[in-house]
């Protein structure tokens, strides 16, 4: 089987500062990968350039073959909309309702009919519990509930992959659960994820596979259990010792 | 770093561009010798400038339809068409743009009570002396035995129209005296009035006709001599064939006396009578002036608000592009704006732009003010897509958004809400500088009053009228603002 993400001699650099260095991976269908890693292991950059939100210095990102680095801006826009994203921070759009949010690129992007991208938002905000927020505006809701929306936002495109860039860190302790229960339900239904986070036990019980990315590497890719039980590297090994 | 000193080489050509753009500019003034005539001959039209602020020579006072320029000046202008076949159109404007509007060709004559001199006679052609004026001084009655000439002017100040040749001759004659100009008689009245100025130096029969019409003034002899007291028609350099059909009509003028005769009698049965009326009921009966300036203030503003937040959306977006081409010309084309003074834009337009194509006053009004608002506007915006957060454009990416739709569905919108304000105080600055217009003649409020001034001879009133008509305006207009700015911001922030 092929991969559906292949990710070839990746680079990323400021000037002299090289963040990471011809990094290689795949992703498969149906795979949910947790990129663990040490602060400032640019674990959030690799998973900004997979999207080209971050523009990286070489190698390629290949989306089912085609490879989005050398792809045309209307390319690339084509491509986009197979891989959602979610940010630490929500990033709802502060001028629309929670049901525009979700309706804007399905409307706007894909030309859907605006009924048909008004049921679909309904039906996929009943399944995060937050249908009656459809008309409200994102500054009246919790931080959980916002990230619940922008997950759901990112679902209505029907995206092949989703990138979670440290969901829960902006949220309140008590708030952490609701999201990562949303991310398990949707692992359960067999979404390609990858997801950069600090919840440990959450990626060892939900994912597929391990990244551990440290000096501008990615040093081990692990099953969830050999990782947490036996990591290979020095570096590995005393993140993990921190961790717990 | 090699890039960054490649953007600042590329620059210069683009400001050399703009400097040679300015040249060419200044070379219009083809000289076509003597298609001048002929040219006026098929047009059908003489086009005769004039700063109408100088009765009896050339006035505003109320027509058949609104304000009408009425003068001897005027009658002489009507009798040089007449003689060529043609019909006769005035112009105004204030009367130091009046030559410059002959070169530029905005009109085909001046006759303003000019009189000719050297330096003149170095970049217009004049006919004939049509009229001998003479310079007289006026005073405050009260200062009558003080100032029995220009000789005990000395340590005092006087004021004299700017341009005119009685702001020379007094500054030559007496070098004591603090020489003040203006560009307009009715400021230089009322600065009389006030004792801002102990004396105005002007034309004798336009002295005459003050007095007439203010208590408390007088005009003594200025004691002045000079050569250059002979008033002339200007006409463009080299339109010879215009000077000769011109001084023929002016021979016929001066061999019957007509000038002195016929032209200035007649005009001063046009001046206005309602002198010394009350100002509430005087002031009533010029309501269609300020009506129609406010039309135009009005007219002038609404579209210049328009067109300049289009030009400073598009010159915004230019200064964000990472296109350092587009970046450089918003940047060159906000910082000139902004870095020059409104009123010189707007005779830049009206007599740059004009010579190329022929814009009417009210349209190159129209053109300055929004190219100079949409710089300021430009720079509002700017700020306001910047502090819009990264993640909110981030966000409309990942969902496949293009970099357009980002802009147009996330951060404009959220950019105009947080400089809703900002814009309000924009539209009222707009308001308030489209007075500037005047100087070209553009008939908004300013304008106006000016008019109103000139034919009632009341310097306060209509100060005052449009002062409150001024703030009534912006008044209501940042209410409004107000008003949407609640709506805007409703469910959103806050």
């Amino acid at each position: 089987m092929e991969p559906m993400i292949k990710i070839e001699n990746l680079t990323k650099q400021f000037k002299d500062n090289v963040i990471f260095k011809d990094v290689n991976a795949e992703v498969y269908k149906g795979n949910v990968i947790s990129l663990l890693g040490p602060s400032g292991a640019g674990k959030s950059t690799f998973l900004r350039c997979i999207n080209m939100l971050g523009e990286p210095t070489s190698g390629k990102i290949l989306l089912d073959g085609k490879d989005l680095v050398s792809s045309s801006p209307k390319e690339l826009i084509k491509l986009r909309t197979n891989i959602g994203m979610v940010f630490q921070n929500f990033n709802l759009f502060d001028n629309k309702t929670i049901l525009d949010n979700i309706t804007l690129a399905p409307i706007k992007v894909k030309g859907m009919g605006k009924v048909a991208a008004e049921e679909k938002a309904h039906s996929l905000l009943k399944m995060v519990g937050l249908d009656n927020k459809s008309d409200v505006y994102p500054n009246s809701l919790s931080g959980g509930q916002s990230q619940r929306i922008a997950i759901v936002r990112a679902l209505a495109m029907d995206p092949e992959v989703i990138l979670f860039d440290e969901p829960t860190s902006a949220l309140d302790p008590e708030k952490v659960g609701e999201v990562l229960e949303v991310m398990k339900e949707l692992a359960k239904q067999d979404m390609t994820m990858i997801i950069v986070t600090h919840e440990m036990e959450f990626a060892k019980s939900v994912s597929d596979e391990i990244w551990f990315m440290d000096d501008g590497k990615i040093q081990e890719k692990q099953a969830p259990k050999d990782f947490f039980e036996n990591p290979q590297t020095y570096n590995a090994k005393r993140f993990l010792s921190k961790m717990i | 770093m090699n890039n960054h000193v490649s953007k600042k080489i590329i620059l210069w050509p683009i400001i050399l561009l703009f400097s040679l753009f300015l040249a060419i500019f200044s070379n219009v003034n083809h000289v076509n010798a003597d298609s001048y005539l002929k040219d006026i001959k098929t047009k059908g039209t003489l086009v005769m400038g004039t700063s109408p602020d100088y009765p009896p020579y050339e006035f505003l006072s109320k027509g058949s339809n609104g304000s009408q320029i009425y003068g001897a000046d005027v009658e002489l202008g009507q009798k040089i068409a007449q003689d060529m076949g043609v019909k006769l159109k005035v112009k105004s404007m204030s009367f130091d743009s009046l030559l410059v509007a002959l070169q530029t060709h905005k009109v085909d004559m001046v006759i303003s009570g000019l009189n000719k001199t050297p330096e003149r006679a170095k970049s217009v052609d004049f006919t004939n002396s049509y009229y001998q004026s003479g310079t007289g001084l006026l005073i405050n009655k009260s200062d009558k035995d003080k100032i029995k000439s220009y000789q005990d002017l000395k340590g005092l100040s006087a004021g004299a129209q700017v341009g005119s040749v009685q702001y020379d001759l007094i500054k030559k004659a007496n070098k004591n005296v603090k020489v003040k100009g203006m560009e307009n008689v009715n400021d230089l009245i009322l600065a009389l009035k006030s004792n801002k100025i102990s004396a105005i130096a002007m034309d004798s029969a336009v002295a005459d006709s003050y007095v007439s019409h203010n208590t408390g003034i007088m005009k003594i002899s200025a004691g002045l001599h000079s050569a250059d007291s002979n008033n002339n028609v200007a006409f463009p350099k080299g339109a010879t064939s215009l000077v000769k059909q011109a001084n023929q009509t002016i021979k016929n003028v001066t061999t019957n006396n007509l000038y002195v005769d016929q032209f200035i009698p007649d005009s001063i049965k046009h001046m206005s009578s309602n002198k010394q009326t009350s100002t509430a009921s005087s002031m009533w009966q010029y309501k269609d002036f300020f009506i129609s300036g406010i039309k135009s203030t009005m007219l002038i503003s609404v579209v210049s608000i328009f067109f300049g937040i289009i030009l400073g959306i598009i010159f915004a977006l230019m200064r964000l592009s990472k296109n350092w081409l587009l970046h450089s010309i918003a940047v060159c084309y906000i910082e000139f704006i902004r870095g020059t003074p409104q009123m010189v834009q707007i005779m830049f337009v009206y007599f740059g732009l004009g010579a190329i194509v022929n814009v009417p006053a009210l349209t190159s009004g129209i053109i300055a003010i929004s190219i100079n608002s949409g710089a300021y506007v430009a720079e509002i915006i700017r700020g306001g897509i910047t502090s819009i957060a990264k993640g909110q454009s981030e966000a409309a990416l990942s969902l496949g958004l293009s970099e357009k739709q980002t802009m147009r569905y996330v951060v404009l919108p959220q950019a105009f809400k947080n400089i809703w304000p900002a814009l309000g105080n924009e539209l009222v600055t707009l308001i308030k500088d489209s007075s500037i217009a005047s100087v070209i003649g553009v008939g908004e409020l300013m304008y106006q009053m000016r008019a109103v001034q000139a034919d009632t001879y009341q310097g306060v009133a209509p100060i005052a009228i449009i002062m409150v008509i001024y703030f009534v305006i912006t008044f209501t207009i940042s209410r409004i603002m107000k008003y949407f700015e609640g709506k805007i911001s409703h469910g959103t922030n806050d």
